[in-house]
């Protein structure tokens, strides 16, 4: 009996000390209201999950949070500004991965690099996928495969843009398939969207879930995801295979993050974690995320780094490849 | 349909809906008239005040917006020659002179009658040919788009006066700005210089403001103490007769044609359709070299055209999800906010708020007239004042906008580079707006031409491969012969030349 007593006032100091310490490691951030730089255009995907982000931040916080659309240069301009803003946890940057680690694989000499940031985490995974309209009567992706290679030359993959991550994802797809079909670089997701609709593309390469409500409808069907769909709210296409399972050795998904200036102290990084991480339990977060097609998720800052140090290595290689050997 | 069109018009008549598409439209108005904001921008600040709304109240306050700027953006066009949105940038050619003659209130009021009759006429193709609109919107390909981007080109002609040498100087000018940033294709570097901030190119809008903002204000200076007496002697309301309205009936048509079906093609925008417009109605005018002038057509065929395009970009919005331009692109993404998954089976899934949003861009309509009537005294008082003040408030209206395109101030310098060039070209004789005619249309030309070749393995008879193409190129070859025609016929009778200074 005495052990356990002691044991339980143990187990509390050591409880009371750890709360406490995990206080220390928190710093209030000095602003009254948070900027949160969204590098694209307003109406975007990125910028929907980032207002619906906002709001769940705000909650959290107790702070204003407001989106600040930064865009150009793929979002390059938009990061650029933030990681040279004050240290402070005032201003924030939210993007998505594959397109910050895209770009950057097309334009090394960009003044931005990831040495210059810190992770906060990431909160909101959506991966890439390869659709065709119903109507080009591709059965999957190994039929697309066999026809390609049956017709070099003929066959199309649309892509939303001609730097980006669906081009790292096409020119994956062909390369390492052994394929010969035309890349056509769309001057957007929505142009890219229309050809697939009006059956102008054999296939494209767009961020899920993009076109989803077309998929429900039986219109489109996807026939290949660069990540894992398991966590898509369309139970039908959770089993949709991987490159990886294919294998195509390469991982591609708009893992929407949170980032920092590196020289941001480790306790403001602490406290926009903890607000961060909370947002994603946000009810009213998840039902957001659950419209938009998939729950939000969370991906602690180390590990956030860690992938998309992993996934711009392999997007590099696919580049020099496949696109820069072209 | 019309049921449910019955059913959308009971939904807007509901009180609160009504008032907020009113205000929404007052809204859209006001910053319409001021250069530099624009819809998008009052849509974006609008956004997070939606949020507790449900979605068509939410909708119908940014429909008001969208539908009010499309007017607004007229009123500095014709008192100021700086107009107030790209959209109505068109309308200063003709606006403007009217305004010089004395005929302020008569300008602003062809431009009401052309804006609401033309978004009417265009509301009602809209609505009256979804289905077949749909399916332009979804079948027009990059070959057929690019060919409507060329014929647009060859409109230059209609704005030059004078030499047609500087004009495609200028032309060409606008195609060179249009380069700037990444290639659509390859993405390889053209003229960044090694900036991050040129790889998306130069920001059209922030350009615009240069052209027509800052360039303005420059070589305006000289009327600095001046109080704008010629625009003051007539600020009353001079509504145009009805028979002279009847007389118009081609400029709205034509208006409402091309305002309806480019704006259904996503990919050419509002911009561009009013000056394709206003090249047609000149072309088919008896009297074409009235234009520039003060031709009360030259205003009705734009204001015409750009309300038009309100319904034309609502067809691939609602039918397919698929953005027009850069206000129905934010409103796609407030449906998703409101839980609303916009794309081919919205109609099904929601046909009340699609009917919804179709009511209420008729009764926007409506509002704007109403609206813009009683508004159009104080605006000319406002803007008929001394430059002395007026000018500070352009300059800081031209700046914020320019800012707010990219939300960066590289934009801000790039308005101020234009606008110097703007008005060196000006006092060199140069028609600027053939340049914002090649920074319109290129990246619409080039980016289409290149992923139609892409697209057919580079086989050039792609352009020809159906009826439509055909009948494009068929419009553009009569239309290129004419212009060489009327260029050595107009050279042989001293009234312009076909290569040099003329005048």
């Amino acid at each position: 009996m005495w052990s356990t007593t002691k044991a339980l006032a143990a187990g509390m100091a050591a409880a009371t000390l750890l709360v406490a310490g995990a206080g220390s490691a928190l710093a209030a951030i000095e602003c009254d209201t948070i900027r949160m730089i969204v590098p694209w255009k307003a109406g975007g995907g990125t910028d929907r999950i980032g207002r619906g982000l906002a709001v769940a931040l705000e909650k959290q916080s107790g702070k204003s949070v407001i989106v600040d659309n930064i865009s150009g240069a793929s979002s390059a301009t938009g990061s650029i500004k933030a990681m040279k803003a004050k240290p402070n946890g005032c201003t924030v940057l939210m993007n998505g991965s594959t397109e910050m680690i895209a770009f950057m694989t097309f334009k090394r000499n960009l003044p931005f690099k990831l040495s210059q940031m810190k992770f906060i985490g990431a909160f909101f995974n959506t991966p890439t996928w390869m659709l065709s309209n119903r109507k080009r009567g591709y059965a999957s992706f190994k039929d697309f495969l066999a026809k390609a290679k049956a017709n070099p030359g003929k066959l199309t993959i649309g892509t939303g843009g001609a730097a980006g991550a669906h081009m790292i994802m096409a020119a994956a797809i062909k390369g390492l398939a052994g394929i010969d079909v035309r890349i056509v670089p769309y001057s957007g997701g929505a142009d890219l969207k229309k050809a697939i609709l009006a059956n102008q593309v054999d296939t494209g390469v767009i961020h899920s879930p993009v076109l989803l409500k077309e998929v429900r409808a039986g219109l489109v069907d996807v026939l290949a995801t660069g990540a894992p769909l398991d966590k898509i709210e369309f139970a039908p296409v959770r089993n949709t295979p991987t490159l990886t399972s294919m294998n195509m050795p390469i991982s591609v998904a708009a893992v929407r993050g949170m980032f920092v200036p590196k020289a941001t102290p480790d306790a403001v990084v602490g406290q926009l974690t903890a607000w961060l991480e909370g947002s994603t339990r946000d009810p009213d977060f998840i039902a957001f995320g659950k419209k938009f097609g998939f729950p939000p998720v969370w991906i602690p800052g180390a590990q956030f780094e860690k992938d998309m140090r992993r996934d711009i290595a392999a997007f590099r290689e696919i580049y020099d490849k496949y696109i820069k050997a072209k | 349909m019309i049921e449910g069109l019955i059913g959308g018009f009971g939904d807007v008549f509901q009180p609160v809906n009504l008032l907020l598409l009113f205000l929404g439209t007052a809204l859209g108005i006001l910053v319409g008239a001021l250069p530099g904001l624009s819809s998008p921008m009052a849509i974006v600040i609008l956004l997070p005040l939606t949020y507790t709304m449900a979605a068509l109240p939410a909708l119908l306050t940014m429909i008001g917006v969208y539908v009010g700027t499309k007017l607004g953006g007229s009123f500095s066009a014709i008192l100021l020659r700086t107009p107030g949105t790209p959209a109505g940038a068109c309308t200063a050619l003709d606006g403007h002179p009217m305004a010089e003659r004395g005929e302020a209130g008569l300008a602003i009021g062809y431009a009401i009658f052309g804006s609401t009759i033309g978004g009417v006429f265009g509301w009602i193709i809209a609505v009256a040919f979804i289905p077949a609109l749909a399916s332009i919107a979804l079948d027009s390909s990059n070959a057929d788009i690019a060919l409507v981007g060329v014929m647009g080109l060859l409109m230059v002609s209609s704005f030059v006066r004078g030499s047609t040498l500087k004009g495609l100087i200028g032309v060409l000018l606008g195609l060179l700005v249009s380069t700037v940033g990444l290639d659509p294709v390859d993405s390889t570097s053209r003229y960044t210089f090694g900036h991050a901030d040129l790889m998306s190119g130069i920001p059209f809008a922030a350009a615009l403001t240069g052209f027509f903002g800052i360039a303005v204000v420059l070589s305006d200076l000289r009327l600095i103490g001046l109080r704008t007496e010629k625009v003051a002697t007539d600020v009353n309301m001079a509504l145009p007769r009805i028979g002279d309205m009847l007389k118009r009936w081609k400029a709205v048509v034509v208006g409402g044609l091309f305002g309806t079906g480019i704006g259904a093609v996503p990919g050419v925008g509002a911009e561009g359709a009013t000056w394709i417009a206003y090249g047609t109605i000149k072309r088919q005018s008896k009297n074409p070299d009235a234009f520039g002038t003060g031709e009360p057509d030259g205003i009705v065929t734009p204001e015409a055209t750009n309300n038009a395009t309100t319904g034309g970009t609502m067809v691939p919005m609602l039918t397919l999800g698929i953005p027009g331009d850069g206000s129905t692109a934010i409103m796609l993404g407030a449906l998703v906010l409101h839980g609303i998954e916009p794309g081919v089976m919205l109609f099904q899934s929601n046909s009340d708020l699609v009917y919804g949003i179709l009511a209420g861009l008729l009764i926007a309509t409506v509002f704007m007239f109403l609206i813009a009537w009683r508004a159009t005294k104080p605006f000319i008082y406002v803007l008929q004042q001394d430059r002395s003040w007026l000018f500070p408030f352009v300059l800081l209206f031209a700046t914020i906008g320019a800012f707010a395109t990219v939300n960066n101030i590289y934009a801000v310098y790039i308005a101020i580079f234009f606008g110097i060039v703007g008005y060196v070209l000006e006092t060199r004789g140069f028609p600027v707006v053939t340049v914002v005619l090649g920074i319109i249309l290129g990246p619409v030309v080039e980016s289409n031409i290149r992923l139609a070749l892409v697209l057919s393995a580079n086989d050039w008879t792609t352009f020809v491969a159906t009826w439509p193409r055909q009948l494009l190129v068929g419009l553009i070859a009569i239309v290129l012969a004419w212009e060489i025609y009327s260029g050595f016929r107009d050279a042989a009778h001293g009234r312009r030349s076909a290569i040099g200074v003329s005048e």
